[in-house]
């Protein structure tokens, strides 16, 4: 019999919850920004109360993870492992949360007319990317790639830079209203914050990998 | 490695039991003040490494050494080197407790009256002392005279460090000293090493990871890569580093339970 | 059959071949206290002198001599057992020949009749040196006789001190000879006198072949001189048996052998207590203190 089979099997089972939660955000985040474009009060409504799911998965995380450290006492690989799964838990998690901010601005932008192409391509540009961060984040996480993660810097510069463009490109007299600005704007910074967590996902792989807590240890 | 002060330095070692090489090329220095723990799988030589420290294998019959080792520089399997010195100086205690049968006294006065001393004070004073530093003497100071077989597992192992004390050793050397007690003995010896280390260099050997993690400052990794091979050192850092990201893969899987 | 019956006939078994044994025994020293245990207690017994032709005799030469012969015999015997023992536990290499050779002869002789031992102490120490008939003669021979069986027992004792107490003496610096001394020994006594007990029973209990070759059967007065004849009690009670021309010889040869009986009662007990007694004194764990 492989020795500690028990302790490995939980190990894995965590790694697999985690992934499954990572898919999950990522659905979330393609749900709003459908829901965003489309400006739909119904698919918000229903991205708020699919939050709960995913809280639920990040306790479940969080108890299995303090139970491993607890009783099999985790060195090296194996304890960096669960630290990085429970951290990577939370940022998924606040991923959620920020789903549902923006979601709750979208029912409130909902009885408003249409958005102009313009804001609906650069959304859709901020949503997009924000998205592929995060999978290669999680990607980066699966395979431990060191390379990958670093990428996510660099990805992280465009999302900032469309966000940036939200806050100076609004012609002082376009014909939005300004509710719709404001909150249009809110939401872009909703999204930028999406790919922040991202990066950070990308920090906590290289602390898998290299076993440092500071970069160039 | 840290610039610190090295008590003993283990060059090239390789040991032979009648022809069969159980070490090969072990180079490592043990720090002064610190506690340095062996640790592998079973018949990996740490505890025969263990004994190199004090010459303790000279007794086994057919077993030669290649390479040297050095206390404060000099050679202990240099021609001529005093056997009964470098015992003292390098005291040792066993797995299983073994106290002699004799008096918890006379246990403890064993080594210094080897030494020559005879004065009932001075060994009087010698004992106690002996047994403060090995937390013993408040349990026992009333029954000096008695048997030290009498005395429970964990007891009799605290009286057999207070044996090596007695003899002011300056490296002391522990063969899995806690795997015959009880958890809340094993603590108390840990406790205790982690107080003698102020003055002592303690090398430890343990099968047990978690009391290798707890208890030392630095851990070295030995293992055999197939049946029949000699022991090697794989890995010898801080047991900090050891512990949460140790280079050599072969050091993970064992400390991570993955040893097939 | 199942298991419970085959358990309870092998008790039924055992306890009876156990029964047998210990009522052989109880009948034979039954049988000489019987005949002889008055005889032995009285005073004039013990303490009195034989008779050539008389009634009324006592054994007192003849017990001084058995003693006495035992107190040489151990005298000469014990250091040369326990030095050898000493060699093939503690300082022979393992496979060495020479330690093989000394168990081999040992246990070669421990199986020799003493009868034999008797010959040859009468052809080299009575006849070739010349001392002729004497107890020193007598004890070099038990001693020669009970050689192996000292040696083997104080062997197995010393090999019996498990080795952690050497490790743990040799790791704090002490030689192998203060080891030896100061830890082993202590620790085997409990064995080394077991076999010291056996042997004073031996001495105490050979006849024939000290008598048929060097001593006298009987004496007048008790004496103290190991270079002059002694006539041991075993011997003795063969004399008074076979030879003797006394009426009473029966009392005598019965009271002696009563005599003998208590006597090794008495070594044995005393042995068992003094052991106890170091037991204690040292905190050695015995398997049968």
């Amino acid at each position: 019999m492989e020795p500690r089979k028990d302790f490995h099997q939980q190990l894995e089972e965590m790694y697999l919850e985690l992934l499954r939660m990572s898919n999950r955000c990522l659905e979330l985040i393609d749900d709003t920004r459908v829901a965003f474009l489309d400006l739909d009060g119904e698919k918000a409504e229903r991205i708020i109360a699919a939050d709960e799911e995913i809280d639920d998965m990040r306790y479940s995380l969080e108890e299995s993870g303090i139970e491993l450290i607890a009783r099999q006492a985790p060195v090296a690989v194996d304890l960096r492992t669960i630290i990085v799964i429970m951290r990577l838990a939370q940022h998924l998690e606040r991923v959620a949360d920020l789903c549902v901010n923006i979601s709750k601005a979208i029912i409130n932008l909902s009885g408003h007319a249409s958005l102009s192409s313009w804001i609906k391509e650069n959304m859709d540009e901020m949503f997009k990317r924000s998205a592929r961060m995060l999978s290669c984040a999680t990607q980066a996480f699966r395979d431990r790639d060191l390379t990958l993660a670093g990428e996510l810097n660099e990805m992280d510069e465009k999302v900032d830079r469309i966000n940036r463009a939200f806050l100076t490109g609004f012609d002082r007299d376009s014909e939005e209203e300004l509710e719709l600005v404001v909150r249009v704007v809110l939401i872009s910074r909703f999204i930028e914050r999406i790919a922040d967590h991202a990066v950070d996902i990308g920090e906590h792989v290289r602390f898998l990998v290299t076993g440092s807590v500071q970069e160039g240890d | 490695m840290p610039e610190l002060e090295h008590k003993m330095h283990i060059g090239d070692l390789s040991l032979f039991y009648d022809g069969f090489k159980a070490l090969e090329d072990i180079n490592m220095k043990v720090y002064c003040r610190r506690i340095t723990a062996l640790i592998g799988p079973s018949g990996c030589g740490k505890s025969s490494l263990l004994r190199c420290l004090n010459r303790m294998n000279d007794l086994v019959e057919g077993a030669r050494v290649e390479g040297r080792i050095e206390l404060d520089g000099e050679d202990i399997y240099a021609v001529g080197c005093d056997l009964t010195h470098l015992r003292r100086r390098v005291g040792m205690v066993f797995q299983k407790p073994n106290p002699f049968p004799m008096s918890i006294f006379d246990n403890v006065a064993y080594g210094p009256r080897l030494e020559g001393r005879k004065g009932r004070g001075d060994l009087e004073e010698i004992v106690e002392r002996s047994l403060r530093r090995a937390a013993l003497w408040d349990e026992v100071k009333d029954k000096l005279k008695q048997s030290a077989l009498a005395l429970s597992g964990g007891q009799q192992q605290r009286l057999c460090i207070a044996r090596v004390l007695a003899v002011q050793p300056e490296v002391i050397l522990l063969d899995e000293p806690c795997s015959a007690l009880d958890p809340i003995s094993t603590q108390r010896i840990e406790d205790l090493l982690a107080e003698l280390k102020d003055s002592y260099t303690i090398v430890i050997v343990t099968h047990n990871m978690q009391q290798a993690a707890r208890v030392s400052d630095f851990t070295a990794f030995l293992t055999i890569e197939n049946q029949g091979e000699p022991g090697r050192l794989v890995e010898y850092g801080e047991t900090e580093e050891i512990f949460t990201r140790p280079r050599d893969p072969r050091t993970e899987n064992y400390i991570t339970g993955r040893f097939g | 059959m199942n298991p419970k019956t085959a358990d309870r006939l092998a008790s039924a078994v055992l306890w009876m071949l156990g029964g047998i044994t210990l009522a052989a025994l109880i009948f034979v020293v039954a049988q000489i206290l019987i005949r002889g245990l008055a005889t032995a207690l009285n005073p004039s017994f013990f303490l009195g002198r034989p008779r050539a032709f008389q009634e009324g005799g006592g054994v007192l030469p003849m017990l001084v001599s058995s003693i006495y012969l035992a107190v040489w015999t151990l005298v000469i015997a014990l250091p040369v057992s326990l030095g050898a023992a000493i060699y093939l536990a503690e300082f022979a290499r393992t496979g060495s020949k020479a330690a093989a050779a000394v168990r081999f002869c040992a246990d070669s002789l421990a199986s020799l009749p003493s009868i034999v031992f008797g010959l040859f102490g009468m052809t080299f120490f009575v006849i070739y040196l010349r001392w002729g008939t004497c107890l020193l003669a007598g004890a070099c021979t038990l001693a020669l006789l009970n050689l192996p069986v000292l040696m083997r027992s104080a062997e197995e004792s010393m090999r019996a001190v498990p080795a952690t107490y050497r490790e743990a003496s040799l790791g704090l610096g002490a030689g192998r000879w203060r080891t030896v001394r100061q830890v082993v020994i202590p620790s085997a006594m409990p064995g080394i006198l077991a076999g010291t007990v056996l042997t004073v029973g031996r001495i105490l209990g050979e006849s024939a072949s000290l008598i048929f070759v060097m001593m006298l059967v009987t004496r007048k007065t008790p004496s103290f001189n190991p270079l002059s004849n002694a006539a041991p009690l075993a011997s003795n009670i063969w004399y008074t048996q076979t030879e003797a021309i006394i009426p009473d010889y029966r009392r005598v040869v019965d009271g002696g052998a009563a005599l003998l009986l208590l006597l090794v009662l008495a070594v044995n007990l005393a042995a068992r207590s003094l052991g106890k007694a170091y037991s204690r004194r040292k905190g050695v764990k015995t398997a049968n203190a």
